[in-house]
């Protein structure tokens, strides 16, 4: 099963155990091992760290909009592969998905395609009046830095797909709505060492 | 006075961690009574959110106000990075 098929699944069923994050604490311990393993492949300490901190926000998140609210099976799908010098990573959940949280703060919010461009740029968090909404600025910020290939991200039926270089100020060209409608939220990220 | 962040872990990353050093460094760390400098040394720190930052210097920010607290950001560039998006969004720092 992928991670693709876990969050396109109907039925909910809990992923296999070595993807498999039912808790936050659980989800930590594997990122924070993700940070060892990189810099002992030589990655640069500041790359790694950036990349750890990346993973963090997105896992973050998972539990901070869902927790009490997932559809059905809790946790996150949390997935890394190193290959030869690329990275690649996935987070994804069955939760509420970007617009039902959002919609808490901006209920006037019409699609996942709007929803998704506020969460990338916006301060906006659909936890107000908790003072959020910063994660996904810094993965943006971060990716820009790290000597990223890409980003996928999806919630509902809504795609931002990143490739660098990107234009930071004109994300919307790079959102589009597909046929394919998801549960939750669905990111993958892919990174070159240098 | 001095607070080493790094003595709060080196990989800092979420909330509910932040939060908890937050109120370990009210209790323990910071002088009850004065009115000094709070500097917050964030060197030896290897991994920094914006999530663990922002519930800890936000406690700091609301339990000793914003002028007391200095910051030394370091050469970590999650650090880095972090401090600059807290700062963009007039959070926390």
């Amino acid at each position: 099963m992928t991670a693709l098929e876990w969050i396109q699944s109907i039925e909910g069923v809990a992923p296999p155990r070595d993807v498999y994050c039912q808790t936050r604490d659980v989800a930590q311990a594997r990122i924070e091992k993700l940070r060892s393993i990189l810099e002992k492949n030589n990655w640069t300490e500041n790359d790694a760290a950036l990349y750890t901190a990346t993973l963090a926000e997105l896992a973050a998140n998972c539990f901070d909009h869902n927790l009490g609210s997932w559809k059905d099976i809790p946790g996150c799908w949390l997935e890394t592969t190193i290959e030869k010098n690329t990275l690649r990573a996935i987070v994804a959940d069955r939760g509420q998905g970007i617009l039902h949280s959002l919609k808490q703060v901006r209920p006037g919010l019409r699609n996942h395609e709007e929803a998704l461009m506020l969460a990338f740029t916006e301060q906006l968090s659909g936890r107000a009046p908790e003072n959020r909404g910063n994660g996904l600025k810094f993965v943006l910020r971060s990716l820009q830095i790290l000597p990223s290939q890409s980003l996928l991200f999806v919630s509902g039926d809504a795609k931002l797909m990143l490739t660098l270089p990107f234009d930071n100020t004109n994300l919307q060209r790079y959102i589009t709505t597909e046929s394919d409608v998801i549960n939750g939220t669905y990111a993958e990220i892919i990174i070159n060492k240098i | 006075m001095r607070l080493d962040i790094c003595k709060f872990g080196e990989t800092l990353l979420s909330r509910p961690n932040g939060r908890e050093a937050f109120l370990a460094a009210r209790a323990y760390s910071i002088p009850k009574e004065g009115s000094e400098p709070i500097e917050l040394d964030f060197s030896r720190v290897k991994v920094l959110t914006p999530s663990w930052a922002d519930e800890f210097l936000s406690g700091l920010r609301h339990e000793y106000g914003a002028a007391r607290i200095k910051i030394i950001e370091g050469d970590n560039a999650s650090v880095q990075v972090t401090l600059a998006v807290l700062r963009e969004s007039n959070t926390a720092v």
